[in-house]
């Protein structure tokens, strides 16, 4: 199963929504979308617009393709499955600035997420072939761990004595 | 040592709960501070599902002075309260009233930037700059962007 996320930013992302609902006839597998605030609505593929909760999506996906928000920082932490990320972007009123290009970016060369700005370059053949998991290195986040570690004991022998 | 970690909701939090886990804060009490939509007030196992939450209404702040000087009164309250010794924060609009809580108790202050920044500043980020003890960026480019201060001590990724 492909799934399709944008999350609950409250900008239009007809463009990726459109652009699935497209190709989707052409991919034998099946396709479910979440979509948000966008006001297109699928004709192609199984669609819903808001969840409690996306963990039994993740969980059963063979691949996600999502925008570059924040929260897919948890995602990929804690799943390890092939994604696609595609960045909403300014020029395309979908976001009120350009941050999500900027972490895509981050990603794509910390972990080799695919980060796709041209969403012509989303074709049946992609998703169908895309089998990339992300390759996560803890060893930065064990760093910035051991620092609050050892400053927090710091501090806290400070005030006793 | 009282510990109070203050974050925005969404992208901040998150970023919080990928950092401080349970073997981090082993030791401290922990108050976790945030906005929503729907809660307010005291939950006593909420973040890490283990340590006391305090919420504030979402989007209230909205770059508006008198809800700043609200809350940053509120949580001065919340802080004394509390005993916090030790205040970490990662943005974004509820680190500044709290930052400056914590300037005005004499609480040491901790930064830490947003990862999905690694080319341009964001405002309240540049804003606490001035005000707090350590300032953690999290890409080693981004120590240019802000100052002498800012320090590269590890990321989320």
């Amino acid at each position: 199963m492909i799934f399709v996320t944008i999350g609950t930013h409250p900008g239009q992302f007809d463009r990726l929504i459109k652009k699935i609902d497209e190709i989707a006839p052409q991919i034998d597998e099946e396709i479910i979308i979440q979509t948000g605030f966008t006001n297109y609505v699928p004709k192609n593929v199984k669609h819903f617009a808001f969840t409690d909760t996306l963990e039994p999506y993740y969980k059963k996906a063979r691949l996600v393709i999502c925008h570059s928000a924040t929260s897919l920082l948890e995602f990929v932490l804690t799943q390890k499955k092939p994604i696609i990320t595609v960045p909403r972007q300014k020029k395309f009123k979908e976001h009120i600035n350009d941050h999500q290009v900027e972490f895509a970016e981050a990603l794509q060369e910390k972990t080799g997420i695919k980060m796709i700005l041209d969403i012509q370059e989303i074709t049946p053949k992609l998703l169908q072939n895309y089998n990339k998991k992300p390759l996560i290195k803890k060893n930065n986040l064990l760093k910035l761990q051991s620092f609050f570690k050892k400053t927090f004991k710091e501090k806290a022998n400070e005030g006793k004595n | 040592m009282n510990i109070a970690i203050v974050s925005s909701q969404g992208g901040h939090a998150g970023q919080a709960g990928i950092i401080f886990t349970p073997s981090v804060l082993k030791g401290h009490t922990i108050l976790f501070v945030t906005e929503s939509p729907g809660k307010r007030g005291e939950y006593k196992h909420y973040f890490q599902k283990k340590y006391a939450t305090y919420f504030y209404p979402k989007d209230v702040l909205n770059f508006n002075p008198f809800e700043y000087l609200k809350r940053f009164f509120q949580l001065r309250t919340l802080f004394i309260r509390k005993k916090v010794e030790c205040l970490v924060t990662n943005g974004a609009q509820l680190s500044i009233p709290a930052v400056m809580a914590a300037r005005s108790l004499g609480i040491y202050s901790i930064f830490i930037d947003t990862f999905i920044r690694v080319k341009t500043p964001n405002w309240s980020a540049r804003f606490c700059y001035w005000f707090v003890d350590r300032f953690i960026v999290q890409h080693e480019t981004m120590k240019a962007k802000y100052g002498k201060k800012a320090e590269f001590q590890g990321s989320v990724l």
